[in-house]
């Protein structure tokens, strides 16, 4: 009984597919006295499977367990303290965790420069898009909580799609032509 | 993915066809309903699917669906527009319904 919801929470929605999501900081190179790191938390506990992430030169975020709500901090290189995001401790002590984890990041010089990532997104089965990029230009001054620019990638049903409904119409306006001669 | 798209335009094309066959059976030629039909979904099927696929509102598409049909029901079936109207929602209301359930 208990088992059935975490499962059920885990399953695509029927009708939909996961489509692939990439997000990316194409400035992150601006900023070399920083390191940028990625950290999820479901419902504001931080845990394992939403666990932190340091952004390498290429600006890429990691993608996250679905439910994480992920956000990415700057960090004076001197202030980064990995050990803190190393250290979970047992099971019981998740709170203490999120405690210390979000004592860290909401402490002075840290800053988050972009909330809601979505590093997960179902879209309808029958959709053209492929893949999404989204890009950031970050500013240290702002909190972004959307892309910069945003790319999605379509296969041929877009043109599929189109296509039918456009000869369809074609022939429907022939249809009606002949028929009022 | 080829099977779903083919699958889910014959079944939405076999419901309004049922639908308008239901209504129109009397006045107009079988074949004539299924050429109809077929251009009719031809048309709005694909381009609901588009707008589905980029997340536009549901209702907000099947309302624009309803609209655009009922227009070419009037059209290519010469009927008075409340008429092709009714047609038109209880054939999308239809589709819409099992297309939620299954």
């Amino acid at each position: 009984m208990l088992v059935l919801p975490m499962i059920s929470a885990d399953m695509i929605a029927p009708g939909y597919r996961p489509i692939n999501i990439e997000n990316k900081i194409i400035n992150i190179n601006d900023f070399p006295e920083y390191v940028f790191v990625s950290i999820g938390n479901i419902g504001g506990k931080y845990m394992l499977n939403c666990r932190h992430n340091v952004i390498g030169d290429e600006g890429i975020i990691s993608n996250y367990y679905k439910f994480c709500e992920v956000s990415v901090y700057a960090i004076p290189k001197e202030r980064y303290n990995e050990s803190i995001f190393r250290d979970y401790g047992s099971s019981d002590k998740g709170k203490e965790y999120t405690e210390k984890v979000d004592n860290y990041l909401t402490s002075s010089g840290i800053i988050k420069v972009i909330s809601d990532v979505v590093t997960y997104t179902e879209i309808p089965i029958l959709s053209s898009q492929e893949n999404i990029t989204n890009y950031y230009t970050i500013n240290l001054g702002k909190t972004l909580d959307e892309p910069t620019r945003q790319d999605i990638k379509r296969d041929g049903k877009l043109y599929g799609y189109m296509g039918a409904s456009i000869l369809a119409l074609i022939i429907i306006i022939g249809v009606i032509i002949i028929r009022r001669k | 993915m080829m099977v779903e798209i083919i699958l889910g335009f014959v079944l939405t094309f076999v419901i309004e066809f049922i639908v308008i066959w239901l209504f129109l059976r009397k006045q107009s030629k079988f074949w004539g309903i299924v050429l109809f039909t077929f251009l009719i979904n031809l048309f709005t099927w694909p381009l609901a699917q588009l707008f589905y696929g980029e997340r536009f509102n549901f209702y907000i598409i099947e309302l624009f669906v309803i609209i655009i049909e009922s227009i070419l029901i009037m059209l290519l079936f010469k009927l008075r527009y409340w008429k092709s109207f009714s047609i038109s929602i209880v054939a999308n209301i239809i589709s819409a319904l099992l297309g939620k359930i299954f």
